[in-house]
């Protein structure tokens, strides 16, 4: 059995972490501003709400993907920045190649058997 | 209430995360709230309009409920839900069951073994409100620590019966010593020359269960202190949250 094969649950859960990370590779963001800049970045394509977000960034931090800071304080509302850590980029360059790979295999998958023969001929 | 505060209550109550890890996403959602309705009113949506969007990108849904929960659930809890579950009630019960038992039955071996249970009252006094402290406390740093309390109002609950119950077991000590002095006293006073030989069982009677008592209000104290701290800390988050919404509402 292929280990590497492809996990389809685990699917979107990874390309909306990519997002996170690939939003924080821009540089450090609050929680909506990494919402709105996935949104800004994609055409609107992909819209991240509260319930996908926040498991993801959660988990993101836990598992040292990304660091969470508060600022602010004394009497004002403190504010959690999100910053890309060092294992993030890695993370995020592995994910991105990792996706390129899911595309190519679908797009040899999805071509019609001709072209494909055709292509290999 | 504003109606940014709405969206932060109605995660309040949606979100099953024990604090203070749930004080921090209120805290998180609620400066999001603020940010993206911000956000909107700069791109110049009306009032009611910024609020919808906050409210349709930001409402807690049953399934981010659900994940948060499981990304911020204490260990005990997922051995629990991995090995037991649905019968979580019993394995609290039996949990506790066997806590009073152990306390109570170390607490009358160790006093029966110091020949401090002589059949006066307050003896057992002290044993049954030190065990009551010591059971207290477990329970208390169970539900908080190691279960995880998910709602403030709860956060409290038994934790003032801990320094009552050691005050209990302290004034009981100090009683009891206080009586068998008195007990002591005539026949040391009939014979002076054998006075020590009479009060040396009043000493160590009274010494060993004033430590015992001292020993629990330390002990007790301490995990009751390492409590408060950390409910404050919950609680302080929760005060920057209202006093800041008062601001905007």
């Amino acid at each position: 059995m292929n280990t590497d094969a492809f996990d389809a649950q685990a699917f979107p859960r990874r390309i909306y972490e990519m997002l996170v990370l690939g939003s924080l590779a821009g540089g450090p963001k609050h929680g909506y501003q990494i919402a709105l800049d996935v949104e800004e970045r994609s055409g609107g394509w992909f819209v991240l709400q509260y319930g996908t977000l926040y498991p993801i960034l959660h988990r993101l931090e836990a598992a040292g993907m990304i660091e969470g800071e508060w600022s602010g304080g004394d009497g004002e509302r403190r504010r959690k920045v999100y910053d890309l850590t060092a294992e993030g980029r890695v993370e995020l360059s592995q994910g991105s190649d990792w996706v390129q790979r899911v595309l190519r295999r679908l797009s040899h998958v999805l071509e019609a058997p001709d072209e494909r023969s055709g292509t290999r001929g | 209430m504003s109606d940014l505060a709405r969206v932060v209550e109605r995660a309040r109550s949606a979100l099953e995360v024990p604090y203070p890890a749930k004080a921090m996403i209120l805290e998180e959602l609620a400066s999001d709230a603020e940010g993206l309705y911000g956000h909107y009113r700069r791109l110049g949506h009306d009032e009611a309009s910024a609020m919808r969007e906050v409210e349709s990108r930001l409402g807690v849904t049953d399934h981010a409920a659900e994940e948060l929960a499981e990304l911020h659930r204490p260990l005990y809890a997922r051995l629990v839900r991995r090995y037991a579950a649905g019968r979580e009630v019993a394995v609290e019960v039996g949990l506790l069951l066997v806590t009073v038992v152990f306390l109570l039955g170390a607490g009358a071996a160790a006093m029966t073994r110091l020949q401090l249970l002589d059949g006066s009252l307050l003896p057992w006094v002290v044993l049954v409100a030190a065990s009551g402290a010591w059971v207290v406390a477990a329970a208390c740093s169970f539900r908080i620590v190691v279960r995880g309390e998910t709602r403030m109002d709860r956060m409290r609950r038994g934790l003032a019966a801990v320094p009552a119950l050691s005050l209990v077991a302290g004034t009981a000590a100090v009683l009891s010593a206080a009586i068998d002095l008195y007990g002591a006293l005539p026949p040391a006073d009939v014979a002076p020359g054998r006075a020590l030989a009479l009060l040396m069982p009043w000493l160590r009677h009274s010494a060993d269960l004033l430590s015992a008592a001292l020993a629990t209000a330390l002990g007790t104290g301490i995990v009751w202190f390492l409590l408060k701290t950390r409910i404050a800390a919950a609680e302080r988050v929760e005060r920057r949250l209202s006093r800041a919404w008062r601001g905007r509402s």
